[in-house]
């Protein structure tokens, strides 16, 4: 008698071996399962991202228009986000001549800070750091609020009553978005540029106005669209577009997705913000690859 | 008249419970109706018609489904297969705007009552009257006020309030008056006194009771609570494997030899 073998433990064994061989005999085809269904799911729920924006989008010009919910979400995005726009637009000015100043000192080329802090803020910095932040503070408030009202049945109700959830809840978030993030983007540009005067001023010993007319060179070199817009300025000023629409339909599609409780509202919040980021620091290349295609070259 | 699966699926939207009251004018109908939810079997093709001015309250075991029949009648889902009709209109395939005008004679109080929690709690009742009708601010306040005495509460007191500042038996009544305020024609309770003290939940069936009565609108309520379906049902449909495996008066439930049945209700 082999040990064990009273308790049904060779039994046990011979099982779990027969189970684990059955399972790696099967490993290719449950592997090739998972990814059909994993891609299958990431196809469906980009339809569906596209579906949301589409219905968005087009619900901007149908009556009823929730003018109070959009004034509201104005004030939640652009008011709301004022602070944290301010700050980080100084510090990154600030920082920015900063760094800059240590190799530019190495061939006497502080004149031109105001240049170099003048082209990144307006260029990338301002539209770019402007729509993280604001993907950070509001997208991950939207999907929080959208959720937490899915999980609770609230959308149900609207829908029940007789409200379409998607004119009520989604486009005002996209407007107020498609407004407001523009807006902020022109404060974090002029803070920005205030933030590198006030080192380049106080700390590089640069006069104001050489640090201004490098800033004002830099944009004027590029060329004017209409004859009075610097390029780099409407360059700076048609992402934040695309970024404000990242911001709200991300936040609004992972709001609308959330199963399971308060820990579904946890999940939708933490995966709108990453993939907003993502996808900003995305569309940012192509965007700019199309821009410097159609007004610098 | 108490039927067996097969007995239930042939003679559902033929014949009525006895003691059944109204005309016999079918308000809401499913026929087949099946829902998966990947690859869960939720609905199996049930059955069901609904005759006006009369309460129909499902019960089954939690998962079985009867929280998806309400979601289906108001098409918040749309089955594998089957039909929904609603007031002699099949729903499944219309339009959004044709399915808002059959919404708005649609009533729903929601398990947890669903609240809009940025609305005080006049807002809350005063929504469905914004979104449907165009009255003044007066008239509305007038059958906010209404619609909250016939679920006693005091409009004074609570109708600056916000929901999260009511108790569950609170925003439970704000539910049901939000429900009623545009005098619907169906009345739909998904789980009323779940979540709630026995002494809440009998004061809950009372008022569902009175509004039967005084509103004569046509209720399917869906309860695990067995005492709560005996209470109010004109008829009973239990929910079973994802069809109905009885359907018949509370009467006819007492009198009911189905084993399975008489587990359900008597233990």
């Amino acid at each position: 008698m082999r040990i064990g073998a009273n308790f049904g433990i060779q039994g046990d064994l011979r099982m779990a071996r027969e189970h684990a061989q059955a399972r790696e005999a099967a490993f290719p085809d449950r592997l090739w399962e998972l990814v059909d269904a994993t891609l299958k799911r990431w196809v469906l729920g980009v339809q569906e991202y596209f579906v949301l924006t589409g219905k968005a989008f087009r619900a901007i010009f149908a009556r009823p228009f929730y003018w109070r919910d959009t004034l509201q979400q104005m004030d939640v995005i652009g008011v709301g986000s004022l602070g944290i726009v301010l700050l980080t637009g100084l510090f990154t000015g600030m920082v920015l001549a900063l760094q800059s100043s240590i190799e530019m000192k190495k061939f006497g080329a502080l004149i031109y800070i105001g240049r170099l802090v003048g082209a990144s803020a307006v260029r990338e910095l301002g539209p770019v750091l402007t729509s993280l932040m604001v993907a950070g503070r509001v997208g991950s408030g939207m999907a929080a609020q959208l959720g937490s009202m899915k999980v609770t049945e609230q959308i149900d109700a609207l829908t029940v009553i007789g409200t379409d959830p998607v004119k009520k809840l989604v486009t005002p978030r996209l407007v107020a978005a498609l407004i407001m993030v523009p807006v902020l983007t022109v404060i974090m540009d002029v803070v920005a540029i205030l933030g590198g005067l006030l080192i380049s001023v106080l700390k590089l010993g640069l006069t104001a106005d050489l640090y201004l007319r490098g800033v004002y060179q830099t944009l004027a070199q590029s060329g004017f669209v209409l004859g009075y817009l610097p390029k780099d300025v409407v360059s700076g000023l048609v992402k934040p577009f695309f970024f404000g629409a990242i911001i709200a339909m991300t936040g609004c599609y992972f709001g609308f997705q959330t199963r399971g409780g308060t820990e579904g509202v946890g999940i939708s919040t933490t995966r709108a913000v990453v993939l907003a980021s993502i996808l900003i620091l995305a569309t940012d290349y192509f965007l700019t690859q199309i821009l410097v295609t159609i007004l610098f070259e | 008249m108490a039927a067996s699966v097969d007995e239930t699926r042939v003679a559902a939207g033929v014949r009525r419970g006895e003691g059944a009251e109204g005309d016999e004018r079918v308000l809401i109908a499913l026929r087949g109706v099946a829902l998966s939810f990947d690859t869960t079997e939720v609905l199996r093709g049930i059955d069901l018609d609904v005759y006006e001015r009369e309460t129909v309250v499902v019960v089954g075991p939690s998962g079985a489904g009867k929280s998806t029949i309400l979601k289906i009648i108001l098409r918040l889902l749309i089955p594998d297969a089957g039909e929904v009709v609603v007031e002699g209109r099949e729903i499944t395939r219309m339009s959004f705007e044709q399915i808002l005008e059959v919404r708005r004679k649609i009533g729903m109080v929601f398990q947890e009552a669903a609240l809009f929690d940025s609305l005080s709690v006049y807002e809350n009742v005063a929504y469905p009257l914004r979104e449907h009708m165009r009255l003044r601010e007066g008239d509305v306040e007038a059958r906010v006020r209404h619609a909250l005495e016939r679920v006693d509460l005091d409009f004074d007191e609570l109708g600056d309030r916000l929901p999260a500042e009511l108790s569950g038996g609170q925003k439970k009544r704000v539910g049901i008056a939000r429900a009623i305020v545009h005098e619907p024609e169906i009345l739909l309770f998904d789980e009323p006194t779940a979540a709630l003290d026995p002494v809440t939940s009998a004061t809950i069936v009372e008022l569902i009771q009175r509004l039967q009565a005084g509103l004569e609108v046509t209720g399917v309520v869906v309860t695990h609570d067995v005492r709560v379906a005996s209470r109010i049902a004109t008829r009973i449909a239990m929910l079973r494997d994802g069809r109905i495996a009885f359907l018949g008066t509370p009467e006819e439930v007492r009198r009911s030899d189905d084993s399975y049945v008489r587990l359900f209700f008597f233990g």
